[in-house]
C-alpha cells in the first residue's frame, strides 16, 4: 500500500509492504533517496500506537479529522494532508477563488498588487460556525479583491483573483 | 459548619471547572449553567446539576443575568460564583443577586461601582493617597464637547498618550497615540470600540509611562474590616494588552518596595470598603515609582501563581469570606515560598497574526510532574468555536527559584500536546527561551521589543512520523464520533470493512 502526505512546504510518499516479521516501510521524499525501515506494530489502542522502528520502541498518538491526519510523538504534533488539497475553495479557470459555502468574511489579508506564495492565507471566512482560511493555490499576484470584512457571501461568489 | 447549601457557577471553561472542584472539596453541591455550545463541556458534566440557559452567543446565555438568577432560585441555590469575565464585574447583577436574598461570591455592588469604572476609581485612590498615573477625566457629558475637552487635555498632559475606556478591560477601547494629529481619529475609534464592547463609550486619558512593568497585588478582605495582601504578580508579558505570561514574585521588587506597594493595595481596598478577593493593578516605572492603574473586583485569571507561592486556595477563601467567616490570617502570617509562573494557552495561530483558531481537539495530553498545574476547561473531542475567549488552558509551574521555574515551564510547554486546534504554545516557548526573559528583563513592550518578527518554526515531519501515519492509515484511524466523521465527509472507520487489509505486527 502506498500513501502520499503533504505538509506546509513539502510532501512524501510512504510505501508499506508486509514481511514475515512485520512491515517494510519505504519513505520517498523529492529531495532524497528513498529510505527503508523495518517496522513492527507492538500495540494499538485507540489513538495510541506503539511501533518498533529498526528495533527502537516508539510511541505515537494518531488522529484523523476528515482527510487531515495528526501524528504526535512526545508532545510534537504534525499535521499531514493529502497532497494538493483544495478544501473549501476551488480555483476557477480565470484564477479567481470562489466561496463554496455561504458564510461571512471575517478578514481580508491581501491587497491587489500583492505577491503571494502558494498556501498563503488570502481571506478568512466564517461558515457553518467554522473559520475557513482561503489560501493561494499557487504563487502569483493578487489582481483583484472582490469582498470586504463583514460581507456575507454565497456559494459561487468570487472572493479574490490570483494570477 | 455548612458554608452554603448549593452554589450556582455562572461561568464556563477553566474557571467554572476550578470553582466546581473547590466546591466539591468543600462538600457544597453545584449547579452549572451552559449554552447550547457547551452541552458536553467539562464544566457542564462536572457539576451536580446543569441547566441550559440559551444559544451559544454570550449575550443570549452567559450574560443573561435574569435567567441565571431565576435558575439559581429554582434550583435552591443560596450563592452564585461569577468567576471572571461575563457577569463578574457587573454591579447590577451583584445587586440583583443580593436583592433576591442570595449571596454574590465577590465584592458588594457598591464597592464594584466605586472601583469598576476606571474614572471613579482614580478619584477614590487620589483621595486615599494612592499614587495614580497623571491623567484626565472628561467633565462634559455631551460627546462633541467631550471630544474638544479631551483634545485640549491631551496637549497639556503631553504625548505619547493613552486613551482608555472607563468601563474597559482586556485592551478593548484602548489606544496609544503618539502623534497629536491622529488624536481625534483614535479617540473616535476607541469610543466606538468601547461602546460595542461595554455598552459605554466614555473614555479618559492617561500619560503613557514608557517601558513600565505591570505589577498587581492580590488582596483578600473579610466582612469585619480585615484586609491582607498576598503579594504581587508581574504580568508584564503581554501581547496587544492581553496578558500571556505572569509570575510571582516579580524580579523587580525588593522586600521594601513589596511592603510599600502591598500597603497601598490594602489602602485602596479599604478606601471603598472592599470585601472578598480583589486585585489592585499598578504600573511600575523603571525609576521605581509606582502608579495605581485600576482594581479588578473579581478573581483574576492568573490567581493560581499566588496560590502556588502562598499555599492559600483563593477560591475557597472567596467562598469562606462570602459565607461570613473572618480571615484566619493576619498580614504577618502570609508568607511566600519559591517562584511560580503561569503561561496562558490560547487557540490562536501565531503564524497568522494570532487570529483565533477553531477546530476539534483531537489529541490532548497535559504535562504532569511536581510543581506543574494545568487549569483547563477542555477535553479531547471538544470543538473550539469563535463564541468564547480563545484561552483554553493555563499552565502553572512552581519551583524553588525563578531559574528552576523557567526551566520547568519550558519543559512543560514542550510536553503539552494539543493537536487539531492551532495554539500559541510555540510562541510561549519562544518567550520562555528568550535571554531577556531569563534575565527577568520584563516590560509590557517585551513582545514588541524582542519578538515582533517572530515566526513559528516550520518543521518537516521526521521519517518516524510518516511511518506512524502510514501504519495508522493501514489500520484505520480511531474516529472521534461517527457523526463527526460523516460531517467531515470521510468514511467512519469500520473494522469489519477491512477485508482486503492484512494483519499487522506478526499476530
Amino acid at each position: 500500500m502506498e500513501f502520499r502526505y503533504a505538509w506546509n512546504d513539502g510532501e512524501a510518499t510512504v510505501r508499506v509492504e508486509p514481511e514475515a516479521e512485520g512491515l517494510r516501510v519505504t519513505i520517498s521524499r523529492p529531495d532524497r533517496e528513498p529510505v527503508t525501515y523495518r517496522v513492527t506494530v507492538v500495540r494499538r489502542e485507540g489513538e495510541r500506537l506503539v511501533l518498533t522502528i529498526e528495533d527502537r520502541p516508539r510511541v505515537f498518538r494518531v488522529a484523523r479529522d476528515g482527510k487531515t491526519r495528526w501524528v504526535a510523538q512526545d508532545a510534537r504534533a504534525f499535521r499531514l494532508e493529502p497532497p494538493n488539497p483544495r478544501g473549501a475553495q476551488r480555483s476557477a479557470a480565470d484564477g479567481s477563488l470562489t466561496a463554496v459555502m455561504p458564510g461571512k468574511v471575517l478578514d481580508v489579508l491581501v491587497q491587489p498588487g500583492q505577491r503571494v506564495g502558494a498556501g498563503a492565507p488570502l481571506v478568512i471566512l466564517e461558515a457553518m460556525k467554522m473559520e475557513l482560511r482561503i489560501t493561494a493555490p499557487s504563487d502569483g499576484e493578487v489582481v483583484a479583491v472582490f469582498v470586504r470584512a463583514g460581507d456575507v457571501v454565497n456559494p459561487g461568489q468570487r472572493l479574490v483573483e490570483v494570477r | 459548619m455548612t458554608l452554603f447549601r448549593k452554589i450556582l457557577v455562572a461561568n464556563r471553561g477553566e474557571i467554572a471547572v476550578r470553582i466546581i472542584r473547590a466546591c466539591q472539596e468543600l462538600g457544597i453541591p453545584t449547579v452549572a449553567v451552559y449554552s447550547e455550545a457547551d452541552a458536553a463541556a467539562l464544566h457542564t458534566t462536572l457539576a451536580d446539576e446543569a441547566v441550559c440557559i440559551g444559544p451559544p452567543p454570550p449575550l443570549q446565555s452567559y450574560l443573561q443575568a435574569e435567567t441565571i438568577l431565576a435558575v439559581a432560585r429554582e434550583r435552591g441555590c443560596d450563592a452564585i460564583h461569577p468567576g471572571y469575565g461575563f457577569l463578574a464585574e457587573n454591579a447590577d447583577f451583584a445587586a440583583a443577586v443580593a436583592a433576591a436574598g442570595l449571596t454574590f461570591i465577590g465584592p458588594t455592588a457598591a464597592a464594584m461601582r466605586a472601583m469598576g469604572g476606571k474614572i471613579p476609581s482614580r478619584q477614590v485612590m487620589e483621595a486615599a493617597g494612592v499614587p495614580v498615573v497623571p491623567g484626565y477625566h472628561p467633565v462634559a457629558t455631551d460627546p462633541a464637547a467631550q471630544k474638544a475637552e479631551l483634545a485640549e487635555a491631551s496637549v497639556r498632559l503631553g504625548y505619547p498618550i493613552r486613551i482608555k475606556a472607563s468601563a474597559g478591560g482586556g485592551g478593548k477601547g484602548m489606544r496609544v497615540v503618539a502623534d497629536p494629529d491622529r488624536f481625534i481619529a483614535e479617540l473616535e475609534s476607541a469610543r466606538r470600540e468601547a461602546q460595542n464592547a461595554f455598552g459605554n463609550s466614555t473614555v479618559y486619558l492617561e500619560k503613557l509611562i514608557p517601558g513600565p512593568r505591570h505589577i498587581e497585588f492580590q488582596i483578600l478582605a473579610d466582612h469585619y474590616g480585615h484586609v491582607v495582601h498576598l503579594g504581587e504578580r508581574e504580568c508584564s508579558i503581554q501581547r496587544r494588552h492581553q496578558k500571556i505570561i505572569e509570575e510571582t514574585p516579580s524580579p523587580a521588587l525588593t522586600p521594601e518596595l513589596r511592603a510599600r506597594m502591598g500597603a497601598a493595595a490594602v489602602a485602596a481596598a479599604q478606601a471603598v470598603g472592599y470585601t472578598n478577593a480583589g486585585t489592585v493593578e499598578f504600573l511600575l516605572a523603571p525609576d521605581g515609582h509606582f502608579y495605581f492603574l485600576e482594581m479588578n473586583t473579581r478573581l483574576q485569571v492568573e490567581h493560581p501563581i499566588t496560590e502556588a507561592v502562598t499555599g492559600i486556595d483563593l477560591v475557597k477563601a472567596q467562598i469562606r469570606i462570602a459565607a461570613g467567616e473572618p480571615l484566619p490570617w493576619r498580614q504577618e502570617a502570609i508568607t511566600w515560598r519559591g517562584h511560580a509562573i503561569e503561561a496562558r494557552i490560547y487557540a490562536e495561530d501565531p503564524a497568522h497574526r494570532f487570529l483565533p483558531t477553531t477546530g476539534r481537539v483531537l489529541l490532548l495530553s497535559e504535562p504532569v510532574g511536581p510543581g506543574i498545574r494545568v487549569d483547563t476547561g477542555i477535553t479531547a473531542g471538544d470543538a473550539i468555536g469563535l463564541y468564547y475567549d480563545p484561552m483554553i488552558a493555563k499552565l502553572i509551574c512552581w519551583a524553588e527559584d525563578r531559574a528552576d521555574a523557567v526551566r520547568k515551564l519550558d519543559w512543560a510547554l514542550a510536553h503539552y500536546l494539543i493537536a487539531g486546534v492551532t495554539t500559541n504554545i510555540p510562541f510561549l516557548q519562544a518567550i520562555v527561551r528568550h535571554p531577556a526573559y531569563h534575565q527577568g528583563m520584563l516590560s509590557t513592550d517585551f513582545v514588541e521589543r524582542h519578538l515582533a518578527d517572530w515566526q513559528p518554526p516550520s518543521l518537516s515531519p521526521p521519517d518516524e512520523i510518516l511511518i506512524a501515519a502510514a501504519v495508522a492509515d493501514v489500520q484505520g484511524y480511531g474516529v472521534i464520533s461517527v457523526a463527526e466523521a460523516m460531517a467531515s465527509g470521510g468514511e467512519p472507520y469500520n473494522p469489519w470493512a477491512m477485508a482486503d487489509g492484512f494483519r499487522l505486527g506478526g499476530g
